[in-house]
């Protein structure tokens, strides 16, 4: 399973950020391989418009399971959907310990 | 906290005067101003110190010929559907109506010869200041540019933060005429909404307007209804409608002098005057706006 | 009428403000009744439409709908695209070319959201399968009036919600202006609608009022016209007996005054029941014809 964090470092250790479709960064954990990569969003971040859902895009290129965030706005939740990519809003904290709680709740 | 937006549909109703008065009496509100085209708040309640350096609004892209390479084809004059480019009479080659261009990269697509590029532009900037009354977010639109409403989104987050961290119990938002993107995205996500209308036959057919656009964002709606005594018999027309459609109104301010005179001495008409029928009008608004927001909880 | 100016081709009048409520509809609409000409009059301020109201009967207020005013009604749409997913090869060019990034790739299909979407059909042009075509999305009506032998109405009215007017504004003009003399109510501020309806103008009078709100206003508007390269000149409304600094700033500018219209509670109530000014005080005919010879005058220079 891949879990995307949206992050404002590049590495797991970093503070989650709350934005989707502007955040900084997104790591990227794969349970299987227990690895970890890092997405570059900085060419979403300052798009004039549909920064989410061309965030949701680039999760959907990368094959992610879920994607754990602070908040997903009603166009890019419809992008995730049609996906089928799940999402968690409301995560805060380092990404780390938001990839060990999904983890270990599913 | 909660966020209350003056709007009107019709232009010149007194949107700005009350918002001016309500900031005042609120005591403790940030104040934005959504009017990002053709900003007045400012002249009201004078925003000083700046509490950050201005920042810059990017937004869009702006296509640009390199007249060196244009080889005068004409492909991207039809292609364009903004009527942004045209042919330059002086050398035959073709030149971008920059405040028509929406920076869709059509021309760029089409041009054979390379001589269009797309570059991102700056299409105004937005400040945190300090007002006598607090914290005001404010923005100015470059003259003729179409991103006004996420222009408006963005000094609104700015003034939500704030108003977060520092504890506010209102955030005033003086809205612009209309109920295209600005008005918009002044309503998208604001607690309530309160037309000031005029006892016209333009005020009530605009104030419909946007009470529906408002309707449609779910917001809460009040009304004031200003310069009532230019025509009673219509101001009670609009307290009929209002009634009829659940709108509470929370005042009826008679038509006065007093409005254009503190305005040229940029004060807030309760601060010009304060035992003035105006100002107790006013007053009582606020009072009622803030009763029946409590009301609501 | 005397010292009629002559119009030998077609010529635009925009009557605009930046600010709001300074009285651009009432110089508009008795404007083009005080003067003995064929005029085509557009109301462009089509998010609040509002010149009819001065035409038609308003004694029932309660209604909420005025198309039964007007003679045809046609309904205005954009294009937007749609995406055949079964000619799609998922390249994703439209995606890439989308610079409202309206369009993202979900399992190698485009995903598309109309309200991000500017119109700008630069998709439907460049997908090498065909596999987009372009649909109509209606936004908003386009209204039309024979008022007398003279005058013509034409207005635009938006869908309320729809966010994006200058399309609207555009196809009235282009179709409706006419091939004489033809005056444009256009909507306050100064951003994309104002543009729309103002660039393809030959002239503009900008109608402002002695406040401090109708000098920043005025200010902002004086800026963008000069941008567009379009010629102007202002009138005062609402004058009190006070011009504030608004003559001053005219002045300084060498801006042409083209008239004043004094500020009375007659004229307020006029307006405010959707009364005509130049009707129920005939005196002030001469008052808003002249504005409008002045204008034209300025115009063909």
């Amino acid at each position: 399973m891949k879990i995307a964090v949206t992050s404002t470092g590049a590495s797991i250790d970093s503070t989650v950020d709350e934005r989707f479709g502007r955040a900084r960064y997104i790591v990227i954990y794969d349970t299987e391989g227990k690895s970890f990569e890092t997405i570059d969003n900085e060419t979403h971040v300052n798009l004039s418009q549909g920064a989410g859902i061309q965030t949701a895009g680039s999760m959907a290129e990368k094959k992610v399971d879920v994607v754990l965030t602070g908040r997903v706005g009603p166009k890019a939740s419809e992008a995730l959907n049609k996906a089928k990519i799940k999402y968690v809003e409301g995560i805060s904290g380092t990404c780390r310990s938001a990839v060990e709680k999904y983890s270990s709740a599913s | 906290m909660k966020q209350i937006a003056l709007i009107s549909g019709k232009g010149g109703t007194g949107k700005t005067s009350v918002t001016a008065a309500f900031i005042q009496l609120a005591k403790n509100a940030v104040a934005v101003d959504c009017d990002v085209d053709a900003a007045n708040l400012y002249l009201l309640i004078s925003p000083r110190n700046q509490r950050r350096s201005p920042a810059a609004f990017m937004s869009g892209y702006d296509a640009e010929v390199n007249k060196n390479r244009c080889i005068s084809c004409g492909k991207c004059v039809p292609i364009c559907v903004f009527d942004a480019i045209a042919r330059d009479e002086a050398d035959n080659k073709v030149k971008i109506n920059h405040l028509l261009c929406e920076g869709c990269g059509a021309c760029v697509t089409i041009c054979r010869a390379n001589a269009i590029r797309l570059v991102n532009k700056q299409a105004g900037e937005s400040y945190i200041s300090n007002t006598r009354f607090g914290v005001m977010a404010h923005a100015k639109l470059r003259a003729g540019e179409g991103s006004s409403g996420k222009l408006v989104a963005e000094i609104r987050k700015q003034a939500f933060d704030i108003a977060q961290s520092e504890n506010n119990d209102f955030i005033i938002l003086d809205g612009s005429p209309g109920t295209g993107c600005p008005v918009i995205a002044t309503l998208t996500g604001t607690d309530y909404a309160i037309v000031v209308i005029e006892p016209t036959v333009s005020g009530i057919h605009d104030a419909k307007r946007v009470i529906e656009l408002c309707r449609h964002f779910k917001v809460g709606v009040m009304a004031i209804i200003n310069k009532y005594d230019i025509n009673p018999a219509m101001s009670e027309v609009i307290e009929r409608f209002a009634d009829r459609e659940n709108i509470k109104v929370i005042a009826k301010i008679a038509y006065d002098k007093i409005f254009s005179e503190a305005m040229k001495k940029q004060m807030t008409v309760v601060e010009y005057d304060k035992n003035s029928a105006a100002a107790a009008s006013l007053v009582s608004a606020w009072d009622n706006l803030v009763k029946s927001i409590w009301l609501t909880y | 009428m005397d010292n009629q100016v002559i119009i030998d081709r077609p010529l635009k009048i925009v009557v605009a403000s930046g600010k709001g409520g300074t009285g651009k509809t009432s110089v508009a609409v008795n404007m083009a009744l005080a003067c003995d000409r064929d005029i085509s009059l557009l109301d462009c301020d089509v998010e609040a439409p509002n010149s009819h109201l001065f035409f038609q009967n308003n004694d029932n207020l309660e209604n909420n709908c005025h198309d039964e005013f007007f003679d045809s009604i046609e309904e205005f749409s954009v294009s937007v695209p749609e995406f055949n997913d079964n000619l799609c090869n998922g390249c994703g060019f439209c995606k890439t070319i989308c610079k409202f990034n309206a369009i993202t790739m979900i399992l190698n299909k485009p995903l598309f959201f109309t309200e991000l979407c500017h119109s700008c059909e630069a998709c439907f042009k460049i997908c090498a399968m065909g596999a987009i075509t372009p649909v109509k999305k209606m936004i908003g009506k386009i209204r039309r009036k024979k008022i007398n032998d003279k005058l013509s109405l034409t207005d635009g009215i938006l869908n309320v919600s729809e966010a994006k007017s200058p399309p609207l504004i555009k196809k009235i003009i282009k179709t409706y202006a006419g091939k004489g003399l033809c005056i444009i109510d256009a909507p306050p501020g100064t951003s994309c609608p104002v543009v729309a309806a103002s660039y393809s103008a030959d002239y503009a009078i900008l109608v402002t009022e002695p406040t401090p709100f109708g000098l920043s206003d005025l200010k902002l508007a004086v800026d963008t016209l000069r941008q567009l390269k379009i010629k102007f000149g202002v009138v005062i409304n609402k004058y009190d007996g006070d011009f504030g600094k608004v003559k001053k700033y005219c002045e300084d500018e060498k801006i042409e005054l083209l008239g004043i219209i004094p500020f009375d509670i007659k004229i307020a109530q006029i307006y405010s029941k959707g009364g005509i000014i130049v009707n129920e005080l005939p005196f002030m005919r001469d008052l808003f014809s002249k504005i409008l010879e002045k204008a034209l005058s300025e115009a063909v220079k």
